[in-house]
């Protein structure tokens, strides 16, 4: 009798016991050989390294292929007018497609779908509006001082070096030369002129 | 403390209220027993007199103060109030909240120190409106001519010069200064939307307390009726002359059928769950771990509508999406310094491991690194690419990672099983037309023309193919 009760109990107890499991717990395992990596995973601690990461940086002195290098310190905006000029000349579709993608993504949640300032950001009071692209100074600010803000960032703005590579930064670029382009009705006509400067 | 006043009255009969008063902050403050107390008078009287000195000086020193402050603002920049009915000065300060948002809020916040000083109290700061004018319209000018405020505020500044604004006139910067006193009038309630992630928290929250409302209800309403349909056959068997046994609750509850019944839904649940557990092995659905930073993307994706891609960067490049470093979050939270739910708390994690400084706005110390918990354990014999998904397939984040713009902590939505991927393959169309790099597949291109074949699937091309992500 004694016997058959304690059945019961462990089964009503381990019945309802296994509904639960904890959210802040992965799970079990079962057999796992293949399953966790042995080497060191993208983005992971690494004790072997002495800043602990495994996602490291090409040593001092070396270039990774395809790497740009921006020749100018932080302090050097002036210079940047003169010097850094786009390389690169971007069909119309790269501009409407990639360029416009990239522009939404990193740029329009402040500076706006027309580069007006009036982002989402802006628009809920999260983030004070940035100046205009629309309007002086920035309407005719020079590329190279346009590349050097995106590499340093400026005033409220941080960096884009390590979202943008060299040619997506020269996109976004172009992208912005063509929204500040369509606000100008007279000059559609030198729309992909300015970016072409080589 | 209330003999001691007692025996101050007594004693001090002849003194005035304030005398008074100094005995009692007197005796107390010296922890005087009140039986002491006729033998120091004297020792009163000295004291009470130096007191005297002493409320003179203090008289003094808020003289002094008074005329100080009085004097600085005669000389400061004088900055009227502006009451919400005054139509000319909403006007004008509407007028400035324009000119601020165009021309100076990349670097300036009215209450805090960001790029530059708080805007807040310029007016104060500024000892004639000439000079302060003259600062905005060239500020290298003014530091040029040597003036002392000019010079100290560059100095403060790391020497970083404000930008000129030879346009804006005298009046215009007056009305900048209105707005910046005045916020409230120009910008009536800034509407901030209601937190919809909050709200819709709220409303599920609601609707659970109703189900469970609905669910003691029924569960009531079962046992009352449970014990009439008992009572009622017990009437109708002893109307047919049946002996009944009355039995007691305890051995309602306690009898075989209730044991029965138990072990009955008991041994459905252990099967059911050794089954699901089973399964469940070596997957982590629904696995949400407490973060160290409690990051919220019902907050930065769902109400602020931050792109995924402006934080996971290399989602259309590479095969990870990754994790943002805490670099990306200096982005905006260089300004933000304050969340809606957790205030400083969390945002100062940030600040701690890029080594910022908010208070001096600048970074002070090297960054650390920074570990998050990993949520996402693809099993390490599968391959799996973002960039082909996201950018290739166009695939959306969602699809796999659910509605994480309404994830408070984020968790795993997929249960990333091999079934789950294979179906996923079988069922997707691929963009054939769209794609270039699909013309060679020119059977399929045959067939979609002809109309034999209504669409591609990812498994027409090879998407469940073993060595495809097992290799």
């Amino acid at each position: 009798m004694l016997k058959k009760y304690l059945i019961i109990l462990l089964t009503v107890v381990i019945g309802f016991s296994s509904c639960i499991r904890s959210s802040q717990q992965p799970g079990r395992q079962y057999m796992a050989d293949m399953v966790n990596a042995i080497p060191y995973e993208a983005g992971s601690a690494n004790p072997i390294y002495r800043d602990g990461k495994t996602n490291q940086l090409a040593p001092a002195g070396s270039v990774a292929r395809g790497k740009y290098l921006y020749p100018l310190a932080d302090t050097e905006y002036i210079k940047a007018a003169s010097l850094i000029t786009n390389p690169f000349v971007f069909t119309k579709d790269e501009i409407e497609g990639e360029a416009k993608h990239l522009y939404t993504v990193n740029c329009a949640i402040c500076h706006g779908d027309k580069g007006d300032g009036q982002g989402h950001l802006v628009q809920i009071d999260k983030f004070p509006p940035p100046p205009s692209y629309l309007n002086e100074p920035l309407l005719s600010l020079s590329d190279g001082q346009r590349y050097h803000t995106l590499m340093y960032g400026k005033n409220m703005m941080g960096s884009y070096a390590s979202q943008l590579n060299h040619r997506e930064r020269w996109l976004v670029l172009s992208y912005v030369k063509s929204l500040q382009d369509a606000s100008k009705p007279s000059a559609t006509t030198v729309k992909t002129d300015s970016t072409k400067t080589k | 403390m209330f003999n001691n006043i007692v025996n101050v009255i007594e004693f001090q009969q002849n003194r005035n209220y304030l005398d008074l008063f100094q005995i009692v902050l007197f005796s107390t403050f010296h922890k005087i027993k009140t039986t002491e107390y006729y033998i120091c008078t004297e020792k009163i009287r000295r004291i009470m007199y130096n007191c005297k000195s002493l409320k003179i000086l203090c008289q003094l020193i808020v003289v002094i103060l008074f005329l100080s402050f009085t004097n600085n603002a005669s000389a400061a920049v004088a900055v009227p109030d502006v009451v919400a009915t005054d139509a000319a000065g909403v006007a004008k300060a509407k007028e400035g909240m324009a000119l601020f948002k165009a021309n100076c809020t990349a670097c300036h916040a009215i209450d805090k120190k960001v790029v530059g000083p708080a805007l807040t109290g310029v007016w104060d700061r500024w000892e004639s409106e000439d000079k302060l004018v003259a600062w905005v319209q060239n500020s290298g000018k003014l530091i040029a001519s040597g003036d002392p405020y000019a010079n100290k505020i560059f100095n403060e500044y790391n020497k970083s010069v404000m930008q000129s604004f030879p346009t804006l006139n005298k009046e215009q910067i007056q009305n900048i200064l209105l707005y910046i006193k005045n916020p409230g009038v120009a910008a009536p309630v800034a509407a901030t939307p209601a937190p919809t992630a909050g709200t819709e928290a709220n409303t599920a929250d609601s609707s659970n307390w109703l189900l469970w409302a609905l669910f003691g209800f029924l569960a009531v309403l079962a046992i009352l009726l449970w014990n009439i349909t008992s009572k009622l056959d017990k009437v109708v068997r002893e109307k047919a002359g049946e002996v009944v046994e009355d039995k007691t609750i305890v051995e309602k509850v306690f009898s075989k059928k209730t044991y029965k019944t138990l072990l009955f839904i008991g041994s459905i649940l252990l099967v059911f769950n050794v089954f699901n557990g089973a399964i469940d092995l070596g997957r982590s659905q629904g696995y949400a771990p407490e973060q160290p930073i409690k990051f919220s993307h019902a907050l930065h994706v769902g109400q602020n509508q931050i792109e995924c891609q402006y934080c996971h960067t290399s989602v259309e490049k590479s095969k990870h999406a990754s994790i943002p470093g805490l670099q990306i979050c200096m982005n905006c939270h260089k300004y933000v310094k304050q969340g809606p739910k957790y205030g400083t708390e969390e945002i100062a994690k940030i600040y701690a491991s890029q080594g910022w400084d908010p208070d001096q706005s600048k970074f002070v110390k090297a960054p650390k690194n920074f570990e998050w918990i990993k949520i996402h354990n693809l099993p390490d014999h599968v391959y799996f690419n973002h960039s082909q998904h996201v950018k290739v397939g166009g695939i959306k984040c969602q699809t796999c990672h659910g509605k994480v713009e309404e994830y408070e902590v984020m968790k795993q939505f997929a249960p990333l099983s091999m079934g789950w991927c294979i179906n996923c393959h079988r069922q997707t169309e691929v963009k054939f037309a769209d794609n270039k790099y699909y013309s060679v597949f020119q059977k399929y291109q045959d067939e979609l023309k002809k109309g034999t074949k209504a669409k591609v699937t990812v498994a027409d091309i090879g998407g469940t193919e073993c060595q495809k992500c097992h290799y």
